[in-house]
């Protein structure tokens, strides 16, 4: 019994070890003959194989290797060694092929037999002439998005004989050609040819491509990058800038863009005035917030914003600085574009004055904004319908805690509505105008005339 | 004297009633049919949140905000069905553009002001002229024409006729804002007239006392258009 296990353990182990060749995806039973094809003189190719155990047990590889000229097992686990149930080895067999001929190698995996076979043929040899560097790979450096590399290679025929050259190509996102040749080609022995690679990024990133010589494959690279924008100088039509007005922004470059780039003009602002947090009327009308978008096309020196040549901005009735920053998303800026601009603190503006008379009352309506937020001081003025000011003359009155507990609450910057009721018992049509002067820590301002209606 | 006495006793008093309040200009239609007050001071304005979500054209004026949405009018707090469809106001009047009917909003109703004869055209704007007499501007073949028509007999009397105006027409009290393509016209009754480098009006709604707001495919845009002190600014557009 002891000598009959002796026999069937092998012939058990060799039945449940099977061949495959592995392509990275798939498995493929290995035949009695594996061909690796053609391979350019020089150069070498890689077929890679998997030993799977198909069996319930355990198995042990005690032979594994490639027997002939040119075909080696780079990296191989020395037999013996284990493969689990169910589990596989994977190797390479690699053939390099020199003289050109045919080649043959016995692959022997414990008791599979397998002939591989390959041809080595004369090759025509390929170098990196210009414009790129490197072999593995050929790099062609950083190229602005845009822009476009080209790299120049030299193809010749070391060969004492004239070869055909049937497939020069080049694939990959980014990189275009070849140029300068068409395969297939004849090369006679000695002869060179030139011809190029593009590299065209579209988006700031790496790329990756490959030249392909016959079987000979080269690896390319390269970077897209977006170059920077020139210092982008933001421009206001005006150098007059004050509160209430929509002034129009422009943004052009120092030189032209060379490259396409978008992104945002953001505006912010800082209040002069203690204790005012914003101002929520300053911004771009087109978008009605304080972001505007534009953008620059390659060789552009103006910038669009929002579509259009420049952007309106209101300026609120708030003093302080207003500053538009620039942010061109992945694209870098050369330098700082900030701008920024100043509203100066002005007394009371007045942008309309009514009075009218009612029963027992004079109102008198005024319609301004304060960008100080100091305003409260007032001074009435009437006069009677003979245009005489009415004794005892200036009356002055101190609003200030009202304006102060109405500009926290505001939703329009300084902007008020002023209603100052007068109550009178006699006869008020004798009132006929009024003049009222609002002071504030810039200064004083005076109404005309309003006629009480 | 006794003027003088009761400012004395008005100023020993020191105004306790004063009033402070956000300037309102009115309102605007934003580009997705939102009503939405317009606050602060021309050129330096903030939007409100929407009063109406469905309006399709509105008129403010000194004392009221009417707006017609697809079926109703509305005016605060008060409604009232209506012909469907676009209308135009002049203070109470309203023209309704499916119907071609003329009708007055009164407290809160609509009564029909009955025409001896329709208006032939297309009414862009109108407005009331004294107690028996509605203007309108009309679009005919020959350019904007102005119109008297007198309600009690239905005499027509052309007032004016602007062949170029190919855009929106809003009556004034005091005149008419014409769009051409290229530019905006404010006309008064005296001769006066100033040109506004708009271009491509396509509609016009009453914003409040003495602003008109235009839209446009650029932009929208307020016009004060009060004598002395008219004035054109961008109102901001909805923040998306």
């Amino acid at each position: 019994m002891k000598h009959v296990l002796f026999f069937l353990l092998p012939l058990a182990a060799h039945a449940q070890v099977a061949l495959f060749a592995w392509d990275g995806a798939t498995e493929t039973p290995v035949g009695a003959v594996v061909d690796l094809g053609r391979v350019a003189a020089g150069d070498s190719k890689d077929a890679l194989f998997r030993v799977r155990n198909q069996g319930v047990a355990p198995v042990t590889i005690t032979t594994l290797f490639a027997n002939g000229a040119g075909f080696t097992i780079p990296n191989l686990t020395a037999p013996p060694f284990q493969v689990s149930t169910g589990n596989f080895y994977q190797f390479t067999v690699r053939f390099t092929a020199s003289s050109a001929l045919s080649y043959s190698a016995n692959l022997q995996v414990n008791g599979i037999s397998t002939i591989l076979l390959a041809t080595s043929m004369p090759a025509a040899s390929v170098a990196v002439v210009a414009g790129c560097s490197g072999k593995d790979p050929i790099d062609f450096g950083r190229i602005a998005r845009g822009d476009s590399a080209s790299c120049t290679f030299a193809l010749s025929n070391p060969n004492t004989q004239t070869i055909t050259v049937a497939i020069i190509a080049v694939s990959g996102g980014g990189f275009a050609g070849p140029l300068g040749v068409s395969a297939p080609l004849t090369l006679r022995p000695g002869e060179v040819l030139t011809f190029s690679v593009n590299f065209s990024p579209v988006d700031a990133t790496l790329f990756s491509g490959t030249l392909m010589v016959e079987t000979k494959i080269f690896k390319l690279t390269g970077a897209g990058f977006d170059p920077p924008l020139p210092r982008p100088t933001l421009a206001i039509d005006t150098t007059a800038i004050g509160s209430a007005q929509q002034r129009t922004l422009t943004m052009t470059l120092a030189a032209p863009a060379p490259t396409a780039a978008s992104g945002l003009v953001t505006l912010t602002f800082a209040p002069a005035a203690p204790g005012v947090a914003d101002d929520p009327a300053i911004l771009f009308v087109a978008t009605g917030n304080r972001k505007a978008p534009f953008t620059v096309n390659r060789g552009d020196t103006i910038a669009t914003l929002g579509g259009k040549t420049s952007a309106v901005f209101q300026t609120g009735t708030t003093a302080g600085k207003i500053s538009f920053t620039v942010d061109a998303g992945s694209v870098e800026i050369n330098g700082d574009p900030t701008t920024t601009v100043s509203i100066a603190a002005t007394p009371v503006a007045i942008d309309s004055a009514s009075a009218v008379r009612r029963t027992s009352d004079l109102d008198v309506l005024l319609i301004g904004f304060d960008n100080t937020y100091t305003a409260g001081v007032m001074t009435f003025t009437f006069f009677d319908t003979a245009g005489r000011v009415i004794e005892p003359g200036a009356i002055r009155a101190d609003f200030s805690t009202d304006f102060r507990a109405f500009f926290t609450k505001s939703p329009a910057g300084s902007a008020f509505t002023a209603r100052i009721t007068f109550p009178v018992t006699g006869d008020a049509s004798k009132v006929a105008e009024v003049e009222v002067e609002l002071t504030n820590s810039a200064g004083s301002v005076r109404t005309q005339r309003v006629v009480i209606h | 004297m006794r003027i003088a006495l009761l400012l004395l006793l008005i100023a020993a008093s020191s105004f306790a009633q004063s009033g402070l309040d956000t300037p309102r200009l009115g309102m605007m239609l934003d580009r997705d049919g939102a009503l939405r007050p317009v606050q602060g001071v021309a050129a330096s304005v903030t939007l409100g949140d929407p009063v109406l979500r469905d309006a399709v054209s509105f008129y403010c004026g000194r004392e009221r905000c009417l707006v017609k949405t697809a079926q109703a009018i509305v005016d605060g707090d008060r409604s009232a069905e209506a012909p469907l469809g676009n209308a135009v106001f002049g203070d109470s009047l309203v023209y309704f553009f499916e119907t071609k009917q003329l009708a007055r909003w009164n407290e809160g109703k609509i009564e029909p002001v009955l025409l001896a004869s329709p208006i032939e055209g297309d009414v862009l704007s109108l407005r009331a002229s004294g107690e028996d007499a509605v203007d309108f501007a009309v679009r005919r073949d020959a350019g904007i024409s102005i119109l008297r028509v007198r309600i009690s007999d239905g005499q027509v009397e052309l007032l004016d006729a602007f062949p170029p105006a190919t855009g929106p027409v809003m009556l004034l009290r005091d005149g008419i804002l014409l769009a051409t393509p290229e530019e905006l016209i404010l006309r008064r009754g005296d001769g006066f007239e100033k040109r506004f480098g708009v271009p491509g009006a396509e509609r016009m709604f009453a914003l409040g006392e003495n602003l008109v707001q235009i839209v446009t495919p650029g932009g929208i845009f307020a016009l004060r258009v009060e004598r002395g002190r008219e004035l054109l600014f961008q109102l901001p557009e909805t923040a998306q």
